[in-house]
């Protein structure tokens, strides 16, 4: 066995912890389980209903026998949320997970939800790509997401001339910093700038995504651009913004086969402590000589090497925990502080912003590589 | 593999002519467009001359009845016509919707079977 194989595809099966040697690709397979999870997390099981007021009136048909329809549908996606999370045929489970969410949002139009349906488009497009292929379809498909958005409101008067904007800040969702801003400045202004600047992005992103060359810095574009949203507005759209974090996750260079990593002996029981989320077993620690000027070094089986904190950062985008732990931690504090909205909106501030400035000096080639 | 690929891409081609049918018809759904109109909005649904309370007519469309909508209005009213012309076609309901989109003058919208 080489030290870009780590053993066969059977060892994962039935470890819902591995993320190695399966059908899919680590960071793709790990972005559709935590997809699975949000959705989870906002009640999707329970949405899973009767039709009702269908867009295709033939569902209506499932009416004339209650509970078959949601039965069905819930045991279907019980048993592919379980093939997922086994690692049994998780390309079929994706498929199956993205056709019941088409399913149930066609069943009823009271809950038709971007956010919701965006999960569906991702697993299905996910299930169809293979693991030693760029994934071109989710690219398309976050490509398609953004035109559309632009398409929809540069042929709106309202956002070419802002009014949109400033009804939705100042009327409906009274937006602090914003009428403070709008306050110093001419009428309009401010709604103006960040119509267009809303819909140059989204213009920009569409295209630049589909350039190999420049897709790495798109994805930094995109996490700022949601991220300042989310700062100004407070809000998460649904779960959008989450789904558009986890989704990103597709287009990490994921490093293939096992990472040697060199440690100072002074920080050896961090090293220890990092052993216990290395669940795949990727990394192989050894304890640097004393001449090493680096407290940490992190090479990868194709040769790349990282040092200090580059060598942080590699390790902690290249481990499935650490990305599941922060939706945890993100799940934990909502629960913790569920009727103090305040508290938790200050906490991911500082979380998301913390995290995003300690990632962004990363050299963007070497994590996010046009594949 | 080549399948696969190909119902993938049979997929987003389904989701562009979608966003193109969009382009034709008032609702806004499978389009990519939420986020884009704001409407502040309220329904009153009267049946047998008696105003349903905003948890009943909640509880009647399984959707908000009152508060501000991120998409098309044109959703709601879909929403609502299909409901009544199915499920409620007995109930002959008058449905009106005040509503303002944008910040503009208010429009209202009224159903009856």
């Amino acid at each position: 066995m080489g030290i870009s194989e780590l053993g066969n595809s059977k060892s994962s099966r039935f470890k819902p912890w591995s993320f190695e040697n399966i059908a899919m690709a680590p960071n793709i397979l790990l972005m559709c389980k935590l997809l699975v999870m949000l959705i989870l997390a906002h009640h999707f099981y329970y949405k899973l209903d009767d039709p009702f007021i269908p867009f295709i009136k033939a569902f209506d048909y499932f009416n004339t026998t209650p509970g078959i329809f949601k039965t069905t549908l819930r045991i279907v996606f019980i048993i592919a949320l379980s093939a997922l999370f086994l690692n049994l045929y998780v390309r079929t489970s994706c498929i199956v997970l993205g056709s019941i969410i088409f399913i149930q949002q066609l069943a009823s139009i009271p809950h038709f939800e971007n956010h919701t349906f965006v999960v569906g488009c991702v697993l299905l497009l996910a299930g169809l790509s293979h693991r030693k292929h760029t994934p071109i379809l989710l690219i398309l498909q976050l490509s398609l997401i953004y035109f559309g958005a632009f398409i929809n409101k540069i042929l709106d008067v309202d956002w070419i001339n802002g009014v949109f904007v400033d009804n939705w800040l100042s009327n409906a969702r009274q937006n602090p910093p914003y009428l403070f801003i709008s306050e110093m400045l001419p009428e309009k202004w401010l709604a103006l700038f960040l119509s267009w600047v809303a819909m140059l992005n989204e213009l920009s992103i569409s295209i630049i995504l589909l350039l190999k060359k420049y897709r790495s810095y798109t994805i930094w574009i995109i996490l700022f651009f949601h991220t300042v949203l989310f700062t100004f507005t407070s809000s998460r759209f649904g779960h959008f913004y989450e789904d558009i974090l986890i989704i990103l996750l597709a287009f990490l260079l994921w490093p293939k086969g096992q990472i040697s990593i060199e440690y100072k002996k002074s920080i050896s029981s961090l090293t220890k402590l990092y052993n216990l989320l290395d669940w795949d077993k990727k990394f192989r620690w050894a304890l640097s000589n004393n001449n090493n000027k680096y407290w940490l070094q992190l090479k990868t089986s194709t040769g790349e090497l990282y040092t200090n904190y580059n060598a942080v950062r590699k390790l902690l985008t290249s481990t499935p925990s650490f990305f599941i732990l922060l939706f945890c931690f993100d799940a934990f504090i909502i629960l913790l502080f569920y009727n103090e909205r305040a508290i938790v909106f200050i906490l991911n501030l500082i979380i998301i912003w913390s995290l995003f400035l300690f990632f962004l000096p990363m050299i963007w080639s070497k994590l996010f590589k046009s594949k | 593999m080549k399948i696969r690929l190909l119902i993938g891409v049979l997929f987003l081609l389904i989701q562009v002519c979608s966003v193109i049918y969009a382009r034709f018809i008032p609702e806004r759904f499978f389009c990519w467009g939420p986020y884009d109109i704001q409407t502040k909005f309220e329904v009153t649904v009267v049946i047998d001359n008696k105003k349903l309370s905003f948890k009943e007519s909640k509880e009647r469309y399984r959707y908000k009845t009152k508060g501000w909508e991120q998409r098309s209005i044109h959703n709601i009213f879909l929403l609502i016509s299909q409901y009544e012309s199915t499920y409620g076609k007995n109930d002959n309901a008058k449905v009106s919707i005040n509503y303002s989109t944008n910040g503009k003058a208010q429009q209202v919208w009224e159903y009856q079977n």
